[in-house]
This record gives structure tokens, C-alpha cells and sequence, in this order.
């Protein structure tokens, strides 16, 4: 083209200077803008060339529409027009139409944030004729790129500092950091992602999700599902590993869909994240005294937006400010938990010494525990039917009386996840940090279960034994439900303290009250014994004043009365000695110390005697008796001893049983001797029927019946010395069968080593 | 002083024939008719029998099988024709004292001196002769 250019021309040479100025030049003539002169660099500006003789709005979209309006009113208003800021499509790199590099269009710093769009300064020049009328416009451009591209970059700086600042405002202003974390995502959609997530780390290592947030609201059931079926701890692989293992954020300027398919769990997953958007992402650790505490990730939608390397220095400051406001809350709620803690556990301490009623102390303890340490509380104990829930608690007040309600169900379904009964069998603690869905789903056993197990609300909870000096007695079972916080390890060893102490109050009120009832239990007895030793005392106390008064006045001395007087004396001089011996077999056999005198004895013969002795009694009784003793039953056994044991049935069962028919029987089946009982009295109730083989115990009110309370378990103890045992079988108002069994050929010293020596 | 009516009779209600014997025995020789019985039906029983005497003084014991001295009291208390006779308890109960003064604040401990028995019977139904 130089070559064309005639040097001795004055306007050839304007020309030539207007063909080859770096600043872009166009002239068009006409309303219509026809391109008369359009400079290379004009050219690279608009990316076309041989553009002459043509419409510039038709040639080069640019100067369509707005700018077709500007040169439209610079040729009218014969006035100069400016257009600031007109964005330009890319430069082409293979441009050419014309020596865009020679030209000066080069890559500017700044060019990059806006994605390679260019932006000139547009000055319209109307063009006059000889005669003055406007016949056309210059027009010429300056690159302001540089310019636009810089003061972007500002602005975003600046609505960066902004948002940093903003966010670091909302994580200062609370030390509830989930519910700040939360305000932080907010912050960063729509300015800074379309949809952003908070994670922070547990105990475990896992991740637990504090926040989703996206910037369509009418995405919010897709975001719901996110949450609840694609926990963060669930995929801890890729990206997301990869920027909790580093401390720097990861970023994936762009996410095709292949490598989304690629990444996806499952198709449903695949669908999810596909609504929600991510075409570009930023994960960012959250890191605060070298420990990595979470993780944020910040999407985009759509694809025009990818971000770039200055988002992630953004995502990492955010991060890291994140990571310092997580970590002063957690230095503060371990502050403040320990203070609490130290509270609670003086608190309980009293409360657990305080009182020996434990059940009472149970439910101020589950009290206690509510709400600092859970959201309900329950304290099973173990006893002999099973477990026993002794104490609920309630967060709400209200809700204490529907809790205790719900105990037992609620129970039962936290057996489903193993449970107190286990934790009591094994004394080991168990833990259920996070009660995620998936985990009730395994839980559940049906449908209608998994609904009641959802409706609980359950998201945490720990279960500790109670332990005293022995085996668990109990459990407490920790619930966080409505206030959404979670166990932790820490708490474990808080709680299993705890059940320490509450399993030593437990422990220690079961011995008292078992001292209390052996307390109440001798006294009974001690009363019992003073009045059966008083009744013979005062059979000889009176004869005694007979025969004093007989020897006061010697006229009234009648040597056969006086006789018979002596003689009642003897006969309960002899009911003395037998009771005092009585108190001494029981002695003895408490002791351990019982001996018998083992010999050929016949049964049968023993219990003749015994109805002999009786037939007096059962005649003032006016019971019906019916003896059925067959053959000699011979055997090794004590004769007293034997005596004994028939003498105290037969006695009990005309005690008991006065006025209705009494069977005593006695017959050999095999190798062992049978003695039998029946009476048709009062009968034992059947919560009674153990217990009525233990010391100082009546089935009855001892108002009702003499006796020290200790026949049948002398009975028991010389039964069982024997060899033998001894069962009762009875209805409440039928009456009641004593079967006594004895082996023929057992026997030898009484010295039963598991036998309980417990004093009096 | 022998209230009118009254035969010097005086019922024994105890569950130890023992004291059943030696009371009847040391009474009847100062000249009381005693009836005895074994526990509170018995004695109710022959309280309500036409042919027996009305007795001036119950000697009760409160420890008895089948009725003992505190519903027999009731009992006693019920029958309008029975209500006034006195009651005089003798009973080893460790809280006899506190229990006496149901019936009337009268109460001998056992093991009991015939002295005091007769003194609390001859109160009642006057010196046999």
C-alpha cells in the first residue's frame, strides 16, 4: 500500500497519514454512514476490513443501535458527539484484515478480568462540503481498555473489600458461628457465587455442613434435598479432600457436565447438582491456628462466569476469617462449657448426696442435665423385671409430662440404635454423634417407624452407664433434638463422670434402704420375740402371785393347787427354753454353725408323734384332720430336727387355718421322703410366696399372729442341712400346701459353705 | 361397789391358754365367775349368747389370731348392748401405752402381777365376796 501513496500530493498524503495513524479513523458519508475511509486501525478495532462503500451499522455491529442513534445526532445537530466506554468484540488473534499488532492493539494487564472485550473512546466529527453543508462524519476512537479494565478491577477490589468486610462484621458480631456462617454465605450469593456451602470439621475428621445457600429462591427444594441426602461427610473425595488436605483453596475455573457426571454419586446426585449449578467453584479450607477447621465452596451456574485467580485470594481471606470466628467460638463455648460443666457437676454432686430417695435425686439430675448437656434426659435402672425408666427431662417445661410419655417409646427406639439395655450389659458408652437420615433409614424397622424415628427429631445422642463399685445399674441416655447441637468425645468422658457419681448415689441409697429394712426388720423381730418370751412370763408371773398369795394366808393352802400351779410354771419354764432355743438355732444356723445328729430315723413314726402332740390343739381349732402317713420311711436324717420341721408346718397350718380341714401327709417316692402339709386358710399371695422363707418375715400382719417370723426359715435351713427343699404352693383365700423333700440316704454335718452367715 | 345387774362376771380374752388358765384360775378363787376366750370372734360370741351373764370388766389382749383386741374393740363398740362394758388391756405390745388409750386409757402390761389384776377388777365390778 505505500507504494500507492503519490508523496508530492498534499491530501494524498493526509490520506496516507489517515490510512496509517495508530489511532482509529473511519469517515463515512451520507445519512446512511457509508464507509468512505476506514484506517487499519480502525479496522482491528471493529475486526473487518473492505468494509468501503458500505453502511459502518451494517458492517460492524458495534455501531448499530445506540451508536447508530449518536451518529445520527452528531450529523443532524451539525455538533461533535462523544461515546464513552464503547465496548468492541475481541481482538482476533488471526486478525488479518489488517497489522493489528503493528497497529498497537496489544494485550493489556486488566484486559483479562474483562474476558478480552475492548472499549474505545467514540469522537463523531460532522464533515462539511465546500459549500459548508454536513455531508458526512469522522469519526476516531481512542482505546480506553486499559482504563476500563483497571477501574473494574477497582471496583470489584473494592466490592471484594467490601463483602470481606461486611462478612468479617457479621462473624464479629456473634459468637453463634453457625448461625453467622450461614449470614457469611448469604453475603457471598449473589456477589461472589451463586450458591455457596459451609462446612465445618467434627471430632471425627468428617465434615459437618453448616450452610447452603443459593441465590434462587426457587431453587430451595433442590438445596433442601442437597442437604439431607448429600451430607459432606458422605463424599470426601476429590476436590473437596483435596483442599481440606492443603491449606490452600482449590479452583476449578470451569466444570464441564462430563467431569460433573464423573463426580457424581448417583444419578439422583447427578440431578441435583446439575439444578443447582455448577459450572466454576472455589474450594476454600477454612484454616485458624495451623488446625483446618472447614471448608467453604463457592459455585457459579453458568458458564460466563468463571472465576479466577483473584476470586480465590477472596475465597482464602474469607475462609481464613471464617476459620478465626469458628475458632474463637469454639475457644469460647469450651471456656464457657467448662465453666458450666464445673457448675453442673457441683450442682449434681450436691443434689446426688443430698438425698438417699433416688429416684428423687434422679429426676433433679435429669433436670440438671436439661438444656445445658441435652434436650431430654432419661435415667433407666436396672432391676429385676428389666429396665426401668426412673427420670425423664425435658427441655421445655411443657413437655416434661409428654416426656415422661414418650420415655418409654423413645426408649425403645433408641434401642433400635443399640441402646441402653446394651450399654448397660456392656458398661461400655456409646455415642451417636451425628444421627444423620441415612442412619434412621438403617435404624428403622418399617416405614411407620422410620416416620416416628424422623418426627423425634433426633440429631445427637450419648448413652453412659451408671457404674457404682460393681456390674452397670443403669444407663443415662443424652438427647439433642430441637437445639440441633451434636456429641462429642469430650462429652463422653464429661457424661461418663456423671454416671459415675449418679451409680455411686444409686448404689448408696440401695444400701441404705436395704439397711433401713433389715433395721426395720430386727426391730420387728426384737418386738415379735419380747412379746412371745412375755406370754409364758406372764403365765408364771401369775401362777407365782397365786402361790404367794396361797402362802400369805396358809388357811387357803391346798397342796393339789399348788401342785397344779407348779406345774403350769414347769410347762412354761419349758415353752421358755424351747423359744430361747429357737432364738439359738437361729443363731446357730446364721452363724453357720448348725449340727446335726444323724441316724436310721423313720419319718413316718415322726410324723405320727407330731399329730399326736397336736391333737389337742386341732381339736380346740375345730378343723377337720386327716393324717395319711404310709410305711416305715426310713432315712439318714435328725429326729429333732425332723420333729422340728413337722411341728412348725402342722402348727402353721392350724395357725392359719383353724376351723377348715388339715392334711398332713407323708409318703416315700423312690429314694426321697415326702412330707405334706395342707391347710385351707388364708392362703399366701403370690408376690409373698419366696418371701416367706426369709428371716423375720410374715405373710401376714403380726397383729393378726403370733410367732417370731422365723419358722419356715429355720424350716428352710434345716431342710435344706438335710439335703432337702421345701416349696409351697398356694391361692390367696384357698389356702396353702407345704411340700417338704428330703433325699433317704443325703445328709452329713450341716457345713453348706454358700450358705449366707449375716448377723442378726 | 357392785353396779346393778351386774353377776361380778369377767371375760378373759387371751390366745395363751396358759394366761387363759391362770387368770380364770386366781379370779375364781376370789370369787369372780370367769369366762375365757381365744380370740376376739369367740369372745363376741358369747358376749351375744343369751344365757351368759354380762360381764362387768373385759381383761382383752390385742395380739390375737382371726380377730384381734383392735377390731373386737370395734366390734364391741358397734353393739349398743355390749358398748359400755369396760375394757381393761393387758397386752406385752411395746406401745401399749399409746394403743390403751383407744379403749378408754385402761391398760396393764404383761408379764402382769395378779395384785394389779385384781385391783382393776374389783374397780370395776366391786370385792367378790
Amino acid at each position: 500500500m505505500p507504494e500507492e501513496i503519490r508523496v508530492a500530493e498534499p491530501l494524498d498524503r493526509l490520506a496516507a497519514l489517515l490510512l496509517q495513524a495508530p489511532t482509529p479513523i473511519c469517515v463515512t458519508r451520507g445519512s446512511t454512514h457509508l464507509v468512505e475511509i476506514m484506517n487499519a486501525a480502525f479496522e482491528a478495532m471493529v475486526g473487518i476490513g473492505g468494509a468501503c462503500g458500505r453502511p459502518l451499522g451494517e458492517v460492524a455491529p458495534a455501531f448499530d443501535g445506540a451508536q447508530l442513534r449518536l451518529m445520527a445526532q452528531s450529523l443532524g445537530r451539525d455538533e461533535r458527539v462523544e461515546a464513552v466506554e464503547v465496548p468492541m468484540p475481541p481482538a482476533k488473534d488471526d486478525w488479518a484484515g489488517g497489522n493489528g499488532a503493528a497497529m498497537g492493539v496489544v494485550r493489556q494487564p486488566g484486559e483479562r478480568s474483562l474476558h478480552g472485550e475492548r472499549f474505545f473512546h467514540l469522537v463523531y466529527e460532522p464533515l462539511h462540503d465546500r459549500s459548508g453543508s454536513i455531508d458526512g462524519l469522522m469519526i476516531s476512537a481512542v482505546d480506553v481498555t486499559a482504563h476500563v479494565a483497571s477501574r473494574r478491577d477497582f471496583e470489584q477490589a473494592q466490592q471484594r473489600a467490601r463483602f470481606l468486610g461486611d462478612a468479617s462484621a457479621a462473624l464479629a458480631e456473634s459468637l453463634d458461628y453457625a448461625r453467622t456462617l450461614r449470614r457469611v454465605a448469604e453475603l457471598a450469593v449473589p456477589s461472589f457465587a451463586d450458591w455457596c456451602t459451609v462446612s465445618e470439621t467434627d471430632e471425627h475428621g468428617g465434615l459437618r455442613r453448616l450452610a447452603v445457600v443459593h441465590r434462587d429462591p426457587g431453587r430451595a427444594p433442590l438445596v433442601a434435598e442437597y442437604e439431607r441426602r448429600f451430607p459432606p461427610a458422605e463424599h470426601r473425595a476429590g476436590d473437596m479432600a483435596h483442599a481440606l488436605g492443603s491449606s490452600h483453596a482449590v479452583l476449578r475455573a470451569r466444570v464441564t457436565d462430563a467431569e460433573l457426571v464423573e463426580a457424581a454419586q448417583s444419578p439422583d446426585h447427578l440431578r441435583v447438582m446439575r439444578g443447582l449449578g455448577c459450572a466454576s467453584c472455589i474450594i476454600a479450607p477454612m484454616i485458624a491456628r495451623g488446625a483446618t477447621v472447614g471448608v467453604v465452596s463457592f459455585m457459579r451456574s453458568e458458564a460466563d462466569h468463571p472465576y479466577g485467580s483473584s476470586d480465590v485470594a477472596v475465597a482464602e481471606e474469607l475462609a481464613h476469617r471464617a476459620a478465626l470466628a469458628i475458632d474463637n467460638a469454639r475457644l469460647y463455648r469450651a471456656a464457657r462449657r467448662r465453666e458450666e460443666t464445673m457448675r453442673f457437676f457441683a450442682e449434681a454432686s450436691a443434689v446426688l448426696s443430698s438425698s438417699l430417695d433416688y429416684e428423687a435425686a434422679f429426676d433433679k439430675v435429669a433436670q440438671l442435665v436439661v438444656p445445658s448437656f441435652a434436650d431430654w434426659c432419661a435415667v433407666a435402672v436396672k432391676e429385676d423385671a428389666g429396665i426401668r425408666t426412673v427420670a425423664v427431662a425435658h427441655v421445655n417445661p411443657a413437655k416434661v409430662e409428654l416426656a415422661r410419655e414418650l420415655g418409654r417409646r423413645y426408649q425403645r427406639n433408641l434401642d433400635a440404635l443399640q441402646g441402653s439395655a446394651q450399654v448397660i450389659r456392656t458398661g461400655r458408652s456409646e455415642l451417636y454423634g451425628d444421627i444423620s437420615d441415612p442412619l434412621l433409614v438403617r435404624a428403622a424397622r418399617d416405614e411407620e417407624h422410620l416416620r416416628t424415628l424422623r418426627a423425634l427429631g433426633l440429631r445427637s445422642s450419648l448413652i453412659v452407664p451408671l457404674v457404682g463399685r460393681g456390674p452397670p445399674i443403669g444407663a443415662l441416655t443424652l438427647v439433642w433434638a430441637e437445639s440441633n447441637h451434636r456429641y462429642s468425645e469430650e462429652d463422653v468422658a464429661l457424661m461418663e463422670d456423671l454416671g459415675r457419681r449418679a451409680g455411686f448415689a444409686l448404689e448408696n441409697a440401695r444400701l441404705y434402704g436395704e439397711t433401713q429394712s433389715a433395721v426395720r426388720l430386727r426391730d420387728e423381730f426384737i418386738s415379735i420375740a419380747s412379746h412371745e418370751l412375755k406370754t409364758p412370763l406372764t403365765s408364771m408371773q401369775l401362777q407365782i402371785s397365786g402361790i404367794r398369795r396361797a402362802a400369805a394366808s396358809p388357811a387357803r393352802l391346798d397342796v393339789e393347787k399348788l401342785t397344779r400351779r407348779v406345774d403350769a410354771i414347769d410347762k412354761q419354764v419349758g415353752r421358755l427354753t424351747e423359744l430361747v432355743d429357737g432364738l439359738l438355732d437361729v443363731s446357730r444356723a446364721v452363724a453357720g454353725r448348725l449340727r446335726l445328729n444323724l441316724e436310721e430315723v423313720d419319718l413316718a413314726e415322726v410324723v405320727r408323734m407330731v399329730a399326736e402332740r397336736f391333737a389337742g390343739e386341732i381339736g380346740a381349732a375345730r378343723s377337720d384332720f386327716a393324717l395319711e402317713v404310709r410305711g416305715p420311711i426310713v432315712g439318714r436324717w435328725d429326729r429333732l430336727r425332723l420333729d422340728d420341721v413337722v411341728t412348725n408346718l402342722l402348727g402353721n397350718a392350724i395357725k392359719y387355718g383353724a376351723g377348715r380341714p388339715i392334711r398332713l401327709a407323708a409318703h416315700l417316692d423312690g429314694d426321697v421322703a415326702a412330707v405334706e402339709v395342707r391347710d385351707h386358710g388364708i392362703g399366701i399371695p403370690e408376690g409373698e410366696q419366696q418371701r416367706i422363707f426369709q428371716r423375720f418375715t410374715r405373710a401376714v400382719s403380726s397383729e393378726h399372729y403370733g410367732g417370731f417370723g422365723l419358722g419356715l426359715w429355720i424350716v428352710q435351713v434345716l431342710v435344706e442341712a438335710m439335703g432337702g427343699s421345701i416349696g409351697v404352693e398356694s391361692v390367696v383365700g384357698q389356702g396353702a400346701l407345704f411340700t417338704v423333700k428330703l433325699p433317704c440316704h443325703a445328709g452329713g454335718p450341716y457345713a453348706r459353705p454358700d450358705h449366707e452367715p449375716a448377723g442378726l | 361397789m357392785s353396779p346393778p345387774g351386774c353377776e361380778r362376771v369377767v371375760l378373759v380374752v387371751d390366745d395363751d391358754p396358759g394366761i387363759r388358765e391362770a387368770l380364770a384360775d386366781l379370779l375364781g378363787e376370789e370369787g369372780y365367775q370367769v369366762v375365757t376366750a381365744m380370740n376376739g370372734v369367740e369372745a363376741l360370741d358369747k358376749l351375744r349368747e343369751p344365757s351368759q351373764a354380762r360381764p362387768c370388766v373385759i381383761l382383752l389382749d390385742l395380739m390375737m389370731p382371726f380377730m384381734n383386741g383392735h377390731q373386737f374393740f370395734a366390734e364391741q363398740q358397734q353393739d349398743r348392748t355390749l358398748a359400755s362394758i369396760p375394757i381393761v388391756v393387758i397386752s406385752a405390745d411395746s406401745k401399749l401405752r399409746q394403743k390403751a388409750a383407744q379403749f378408754g386409757g385402761e391398760f396393764l402390761a404383761k408379764p402382769v402381777r395378779i395384785e394389779g389384776v385384781l385391783e382393776v377388777v374389783e374397780r370395776h365390778c366391786g370385792r367378790a365376796a
